[in-house]
């Protein structure tokens, strides 16, 4: 029972954990062990935290040509180890790096691969039963994978909820050879790209800040753009606004627009009409801003405000600035203390 | 140089689906079909590329029954110079790696500088296909494709990651592409070129063209297998009870819905800047600033 581990470099993605969950659960049914695959240059540090999530063994493979995630250095790698040990399952995280390794892993060992699953379950004779949607999610399909092993899933991230950190648990960690050479990376990274939030298209922003018919005018329309400024999200609008020309159609949510599902989604001035409802209702926290109580949008807001948006913003705006600057001026302190506490640099007597 | 489009033909989603519970698949063809989006903006990248070096050839390869000769048709009427079908009834049923063992055999015998696909196609979104068609061919790969440009047998690829982030790659050709649909707009047939392609021989290569062994594809060389098809369910988070103050029919609904629609947030009036300092409070609490 495998993950493959998600990781930033410094940090476990929160699907690792998920996964590592889900597989402690699935091994502990079928009588195997949870082993966590971790991929990456100086990533050993990671392990413990793989344990405390379930994992009882931990594969470490570190080499500088595993720093960022290269399909040519982790496919040949990921397949070899696969081989060897033989496992009967592995999920994989549905992420950049998933989406694209596991398929490439599936079609070396000629395994069956079901991607993008919201589910994973056991059938009777301890199949793995892998639910992912189909149709443009008009449809969910369950798929198996009877004969060829491993039975291998990519999970969603989200779809399964991470289980409670045991900090008493430690796994092994097994070191994995990495026999590599650089002339075997035909791809090659140049560069990774950070789009500012402001300017991110509103599909793939974690926090949205959009603005309705409620904002008035364009300069209304600005406010919005304050706040989404200083919260690093991105600026999203309803139909209304879009129409009036304070936003471009780009920024458009609903259904004329572009459907979304951030983590946070505050809707300022939008009656919530069904029209745009459709394309944020999958949100995970909904914020609604508007001055009539009965607006149909307070029926989905997990935070309702019933106010005035020329009055509330302004005030958030300025609330959000003082926030910076403290925020700013912790961190230096942090940089301050960690300094004085270098040896040499300071003698307390 | 020769670039070579897979292209699939897909239900269309954006109708309304027949999907009745417990069925192994949907009655696909008495729905409407499409030639896939993310294939179409594939395709009009290698247009694109035509473009740029006159003497490229763009083809055109699909695998599907005979009706898939509809996409091969549209993509000839927008300026593909070839296309080519791959079908045989031994082909029915393959899943996303027997259906890369058959467009692989097709484009070892063709030869490619460039293949392109879509990320991922409408109905089955699986977007494997294209990762292990390059597996199989020994090609660099590169998927999630938002901008691609050639430049002296080099790639420089922008590869689109979470959170907003893009990588710009470095890849050597002969290379496969996975692109997005953000990619390009794909432009309009011509209609002297939509009519020529009304009446295009479209040539179709089956099991013994391609030198594959029946074991290899359709249902026989597919490990995954779908077992059934279902209306989505929604997740719940915990066992859901009905609120007893409500009517018998709001209780249905609420049961109907799984409990998820209405969410019961804090309502928050008053002086703005109270309010003000509550949402601060709230967007502090869950880290969104």
């Amino acid at each position: 029972m495998w993950v493959i581990v998600d990781h930033s470099g410094d940090e476990v993605e929160d699907i690792a954990l998920e996964l590592l969950g889900q597989a402690r659960e699935l091994a502990d049914r079928l009588g195997l062990s949870a082993v966590a695959v971790l991929l990456g240059d100086d990533v050993g540090g990671m392990a413990p935290l793989l344990g405390q999530g379930g994992a009882d063994t931990v594969y470490l493979a570190e080499s500088p040509l595993l720093g960022a995630y290269n399909p040519d250095a982790y496919t040949p790698l990921l397949a070899d180890l696969i081989r060897r040990e033989r496992p009967s399952i592995v999920l994989w995280g549905a992420t950049d790096q998933g989406s694209d390794l596991a398929p490439r892993v599936a079609a070396r060992l000629g395994t069956g691969l079901a991607s993008n699953c919201t589910r994973v379950d056991l059938s009777e004779d301890d199949l793995l039963v892998m639910t992912r949607p189909v149709y443009g999610g008009r449809a969910s399909c369950n798929v198996v994978c009877p004969q060829a092993r491993p039975q291998m899933a990519t999970l969603q991230p989200g779809a399964v909820p991470a289980k409670r950190l045991d900090p008493s648990r430690q796994a092994q960690v097994i070191a994995v050879d990495v026999s590599l050479s650089p002339q075997s990376l035909r791809l090659r990274l140049e560069e990774v790209i950070k789009i500012p939030p402001s300017a991110l298209d509103v599909t793939e922003a974690e926090v949205i800040v959009a603005g309705g018919r409620g904002v008035g005018s364009e300069e209304g329309f600005h406010l919005v753009e304050q706040v989404a400024h200083l919260m690093g999200a991105a600026v999203g609008a309803s139909r209304p606004v879009v129409d009036a020309g304070w936003a471009p159609y780009e920024r458009q949510v609903g259904l004329s627009g572009k459907t979304v599902a951030p983590r946070l989604y505050v809707a300022c001035g939008i009656s919530g009409v069904n029209h745009h409802v459709v394309g944020m209702r999958d949100s995970r926290a909904v914020v609604a801003i508007d001055q009539d109580p009965q607006a149909p949008i307070f029926q989905i807001a997990d935070l309702k405000i019933v106010g005035d948006l020329h009055q509330v913003l302004p005030s958030l705006v300025e609330r959000l600035r003082q926030l910076r600057q403290e925020r700013v001026t912790a961190e230096d302190e942090e940089v301050l203390r960690t300094l004085a506490n270098v040896p040499g640099a300071r003698q307390d007597s | 140089m020769k670039v070579v489009v897979c292209v699939a033909r897909v239900v269309d989603t954006s109708e309304p689906l027949p999907v009745r519970s417990g069925k192994a698949a949907l009655e696909e063809e008495s729905l409407r079909h499409i030639l896939n989006p993310a294939d179409e903006h594939a395709l009009e990248e290698g247009l694109r590329l035509k473009d740029r070096f006159p003497d490229s050839g763009v083809t055109a390869i699909s695998v599907g029954p005979p009706q898939s000769e509809s996409v091969l048709r549209r993509c000839l009427a927008l300026g593909a110079d070839q296309s080519l079908l791959l079908w045989d009834e031994a082909f029915r049923g393959s899943d996303t790696l027997a259906t890369a063992r058959i467009l692989a055999a097709a484009i070892r015998r063709m030869g490619a500088d460039v293949v392109l696909c879509g990320k991922r196609a409408s109905d089955g979104d699986t977007g494997q296909v294209g990762a292990q068609l390059a597996e199989l061919l020994d090609l660099p790969a590169v998927t999630s494709v938002l901008q691609l440009e050639l430049r002296d047998g080099e790639a420089l690829v922008h590869r689109r990651l979470e959170r907003g982030r893009r990588e710009v790659v470095r890849c050597p050709l002969p290379a496969l592409f996975a692109v997005e649909e953000g990619i390009n707009y794909p432009r309009y047939p011509r209609l002297r070129v939509l009519l020529r392609s009304l009446g295009a021989e479209i040539p179709r290569r089956g099991l013994a063209d391609l030198g594959l062994r029946a074991e290899e594809v359709g249902e026989e060389g597919s490990c995954a297998q779908v077992v059934d098809v279902s209306p989505p369910k929604p997740i719940t988070k915990g066992l859901f009870i009905p609120d007893s103050s409500l009517s018998p029919e709001e209780r249905w609904e609420q049961l109907m819905s799984g409990g998820m629609e209405e969410r019961h947030g804090d309502v928050i009036q008053g002086p703005p800047d109270s309010v003000a300092e509550r949402l601060l409070e709230f967007l502090m609490e869950n880290k969104f600033v």
